[in-house]
């Protein structure tokens, strides 16, 4: 899993990946959060969260030590099925947290 | 050295030291004065900066000052025993607290956004005992944060679970916020 394999670098500035779900989806809490230990936020028709930030499905957006967005990562144009999605996701991560 | 009883005007973020005295001092005894550490995070208007002070005596009383930077040129009020702050006028009053018992304090004060970015401040941490920090000075950054919210971590076998969680949780982390559902 990808925050295991950031934890291990030992980086100079710690990393959390959060799930967010969407507002209406609440009945797949249990399926998305399934052998993980991630957080895993339910979105409100209060918050809106998606709204405000704007998403689209599946995105991974990072957000660095000021709480700037970074960059965005969506996970369906690049499937972490492939390696190279993977790794390319892994870096942004490390370069985040190196930079 | 002598020391003082401070009779703090409560600070607050808006107080402004010229209109009142900060303090009014009397002599109650002799410590060394204590060399106090200030450190903050970034000043970022619209957000919160956390200061800390380490080195007061236990449960002294400390204050935190900002204004304009002056290194050595500001007020030189009695207890500094012939020293000067590095702050001027207006001299405005962050926190007036007890550290604690192994003489520090952390304290919180949201940056009014209205603060104009560029603008530079200069912080100091004062004591009771004629104690003071070096000079920190700070340039106002305006940042583009991602919206803040409080979602409940749903997840069981997360630390946080039940818990409410914050972009703002994770500053001074890299996070990454997956935006997703089971379809």
């Amino acid at each position: 899993m990808m925050q295991n394999e950031l934890n291990a670098m030992d980086l100079p500035v710690d990393i959390q990946i959060i799930g967010v779900n969407e507002v209406g989806y609440e009945s797949g809490n249990d399926l998305m959060t399934d052998g993980r230990d991630l957080p895993w936020l339910q979105d409100t028709e209060e918050a809106m969260v998606w709204d405000t930030w704007d998403v689209t499905f599946r995105d991974v957006i990072l957000v660095d030590e000021r709480n700037e967005e970074i960059t965005r990562f969506n996970v369906t144009s690049n499937s972490l099925s492939s390696d190279a999605n993977y790794e390319a996701l892994l870096n942004l991560f490390v370069d985040a947290a190196t930079d | 050295m002598t020391r003082y009883m401070f009779l703090l005007a409560i600070g607050c973020a808006t107080q402004d030291a010229t209109e009142m005295p900060l303090w009014e001092s009397e002599a109650v005894g002799t410590l060394p004065p204590p060399s106090l550490t200030l450190e903050h995070t970034d000043v970022i208007a619209g957000s919160d900066v956390l200061f800390t002070v380490t080195g007061a005596n236990p449960r002294e009383q400390v204050a935190l000052l900002y204004g304009a930077p002056a290194p050595g040129a500001g007020p030189c009020p009695d207890f500094l025993d012939g020293d000067c702050l590095s702050v001027s006028g207006p001299i405005r009053v962050l926190a007036a607290t007890r550290a604690d018992s192994a003489g520090a304090l952390n304290v919180s004060r949201m940056v009014p956004s209205g603060f104009d970015p560029g603008t530079t401040f200069g912080f100091q941490a004062v004591s009771v005992d004629g104690g003071y920090s070096e000079l920190r000075e700070a340039e106002v950054l305006s940042l583009s944060l991602v919206e803040d919210f409080s979602l409940v971590d749903m997840n069981a076998t997360s630390p946080t679970v039940g818990e409410p969680v914050s972009p703002r949780d994770y500053l001074a982390k890299v996070s990454g916020w997956y935006f997703g559902h089971a379809t």
